[in-house]
């Protein structure tokens, strides 16, 4: 079979592939959407008990790690093995550091009482246990793709 | 010509022999042949199961199947028409095989990927048997429609994880095709000189692409529902079970494109070739293929789940626009034929009963499609025979002739005619037989997916499980006399029909990089003055 060394096709691809995942994460962003409208000053509310800091330190870890793996590839197309795998290194290692940093944020929610059916919710308003659903599940879900990536 | 070996014999890559020289090729015809039986096997198990559905259906009362049975038998035939055939047969089959030759390229762009996609398919048919094992086959239906598909006690999670992961492949062979159409093509071919069959895969996988991520987070949804309960579709939690419904049809809706539009593309390949005639519009066709209206349509599934009267104003309007695209192409085959020199074949003539069974189904559609009368028929047997004639009719009857227009090319060997008429005129029969008493049931008001019914709905249950029968019997032995050829010699010539796309330019069953020379790129690819020319000499005896 002959290769096929042509780089902007794989660009190609790889962009079709990225945009699925945005798709598939925009069927979250709908729904958040939809109970953001439904839920407005109670979204709003519950957003105020969260723990910033923890939220944007996780939002740096994320970034970082998307930079270091593409470094890495750049690396590897300039043949550079030890920086390639030092790139790849610290992407595993920014994925740790972003579960830790759920563990803590989590942990402190749990303590707090804001966990699917927990008492404080099931005995709050609808549209608490709502907004605790989505910020349950959507990092959950980030955190199961990076598990299983 | 003919003394170059063909793929069977040259694997790729070459150091494997044996069972090894197909599960681990990078060939996509191999690959394709693959899918070919994997498909046929799913296809012909969920047809049993559909005619269980009917014996169950002939007689009032519980027959042999316990109400619970029959909710799982009628479950499990949906999610295996559904994910495992009609998403994934033209597409992976024929799409895989034909896709890369009518470009003039030698394979598509990402092999390793389209084999990976191969073997997330088999993974998911394997998952969906899985869930058989434990706890019993969901009972939901194919939709898995919240709240039930959260409370049931049977195995919904991992029904749904098959279907998460049948889209994870169907996505990826999308992802493949349009990179290939867009960076292999021939350098020779421009946008217009794309044949029918290629664009419409064109158009598929863009769906493909657009749709089945947002059905896969709906579907993810109802897992974490089910382990965790956390209540983003349950309305004693401040959730919306109507969401589930809006984005599973946001998907869905535009997955009957996916189904769709490749059978189009077949039939807008066969029609040509048989008439000897260039297609009638060619730009039109290409036109209502990629017209996405369908993505906005979704709702008009849920006139009796409730919304705006904005809403039922605005998806019925939407709905009888998307019917144009169709119509537009019923139009140009119909106006193809007129006047053409038609040769009758197998292909043609299930092409034939495509364009009748599917404009039925189209029609019907329509009813559907008005809010005022889908409130009478919503969710009657009414709306299963319409999807049957669309989705059976339509896209059944496409890969049957596709199945009969390429398998020439595929393996070299022609099946017999005579036998290929009687079966497909069985089948046809059979179909309108079985399909046409639930219309008839359903304006009636006999309800779907009930395993018993009113006395005055026995007469059209019974004589439909006659119908039933005859299909049946009918797609087993056109199957079957299709695989009998494969004893014979190889006798099947490049270009058997006269065909004017490049897979007749080279022989049949091509060799392992498609084509021997440099294939010669038509200006346009439909036309047939050669090939009539060429015929009628033959015709003379020169």
């Amino acid at each position: 079979m002959s290769s096929h060394p042509d780089e902007s096709s794989k660009k190609l691809g790889m962009w079709l592939f990225l945009y699925t995942e945005i798709i598939l994460f925009g069927g979250l962003f709908v729904l958040y959407a939809v109970y953001f409208s439904r839920y407005t000053l109670d979204f709003k509310e519950a957003g105020k008990e969260l723990n910033r800091l923890l939220g944007l330190l996780n939002t740096v870890i994320l970034l970082f790690s998307s930079f270091c793996v593409a470094a890495a590839v750049t690396a590897i197309q300039k043949k550079e093995k030890g920086r390639a795998l030092a790139g790849l290194g610290a992407a595993i290692l920014c994925g740790g550091a972003f579960l830790v940093n759920k563990y803590f944020e989590w942990s402190h929610k749990i303590e707090a009482g804001i966990y699917p059916n927990s008492e404080k919710l099931v005995a709050g308003s609808l549209d608490r246990i709502c907004f605790s659903a989505f910020i349950i599940s959507s990092p959950g879900c980030t955190a199961s793709i990076l598990l299983s990536g | 010509m003919e003394a170059v070996p063909s793929f069977f014999e040259t694997p790729i890559p070459a150091k494997y022999k044996g069972i090894r020289s197909w599960l681990l090729t990078l060939d996509h015809k191999r690959i394709g042949i693959m899918y070919l039986f994997a498909v046929l096997f799913w296809f012909l198990v969920a047809v049993l199961l559909g005619g269980l559905i009917r014996l169950e259906l002939m007689f009032i009362g519980e027959t042999f199947l316990s109400a619970e049975m029959y909710n799982s038998v009628f479950t499990l035939h949906g999610v295996i028409m559904i994910f495992l055939f009609i998403i994934p047969a033209l597409p992976a089959i024929f799409g895989n095989f034909f896709l890369p030759i009518q470009i003039g390229a030698d394979d598509v762009f990402f092999p390793r990927l389209n084999l990976l996609s191969w073997y997330l398919y088999m993974a998911g048919g394997v998952i969906a048997i899985a869930s058989l094992f434990s706890n019993g086959f969901p009972d939901t239906g194919w939709t898995f429609y919240v709240p039930f598909s959260i409370s049931t006690r049977t195995n919904v999670s991992t029904a749904v994880f098959a279907a998460f992961v049948l889209g994870m492949a169907s996505m990826l062979t999308g992802l493949n095709f349009i990179t290939t159409i867009h960076r292999m093509r021939h350098k020779d071919m421009g946008w217009m000189q794309i044949p029918l069959f290629t664009w419409s895969l064109y158009a598929t996988s863009w769906a493909q692409l657009l749709a089945t991520p947002v059905v896969s987070i709906t579907l993810v949804l109802v897992i974490i529902e089910r382990y965790f309960n956390v209540g983003l579709l349950d309305p004693a939690k401040g959730g919306d079970p109507i969401l589930y419904q809006h984005l599973f049809w946001m998907y869905s809706h535009p997955a009957v494109y996916i189904m769709i539009l490749p059978g189009m593309g077949v039939i807008s390949e066969i029609i040509p070739v048989f008439a000897r005639k260039s297609i009638f519009r060619y730009k039109a066709i290409v036109g209502s293929s990629i017209a996405i209206a369908g993505s906005l349509v979704w709702a008009h599934h849920m006139y009796t789940s409730g919304m705006s009267n904005t809403a039922i104003f605005v998806f019925p309007l939407l709905t009888f626009v998307v019917a144009i695209p169709s119509a537009i192409k019923v139009f140009s085959w119909v106006s193809t034929l007129y006047k053409g020199s038609i040769q009758m074949t197998p292909p043609l003539f299930l092409s034939l009963c495509f364009i009748y069974l599917f404009s039925v189904g189209g029609l019907t559609g329509l009813v559907l499609g008005a809010a005022g009368p889908d409130i009478h028929v919503h969710d009657t047997h009414f709306v299963v025979a319409h999807f049957h004639f669309t989705m059976f009719g339509g896209t059944g009857f496409a890969f049957f002739a596709a199945l009969h227009y390429w398998w020439p090319k595929m393996f070299g060997r022609m099946y017999d005619f005579k036998k290929a008429y009687i079966w497909a005129i069985l089948l046809t029969g059979g179909f309108m037989f079985h399909y046409v008493p639930m219309f008839i049931l359903g304006l009636q008001g006999m309800p779907r997916r009930y395993f018993d019914y009113l006395p005055q709905y026995e007469k059209g249950n019974f004589y439909a499980g006659f119908g039933a029968a005859f299909m049946i019997i009918g797609i087993f032995l056109m199957v079957g006399n299709l695989f009998s050829s494969l004893r014979k010699e190889r006798n099947a010539s490049s270009d058997p029909w006269g065909g004017t796309t490049l897979e007749w330019q080279t022989p049949s069953p091509p060799p392992l990089h498609n084509f021997i020379t440099e294939p010669e790129i038509p200006s346009y690819p439909y036309d047939f003055s050669g090939v009539v020319e060429r015929y009628s000499k033959d015709d003379k005896g020169e």
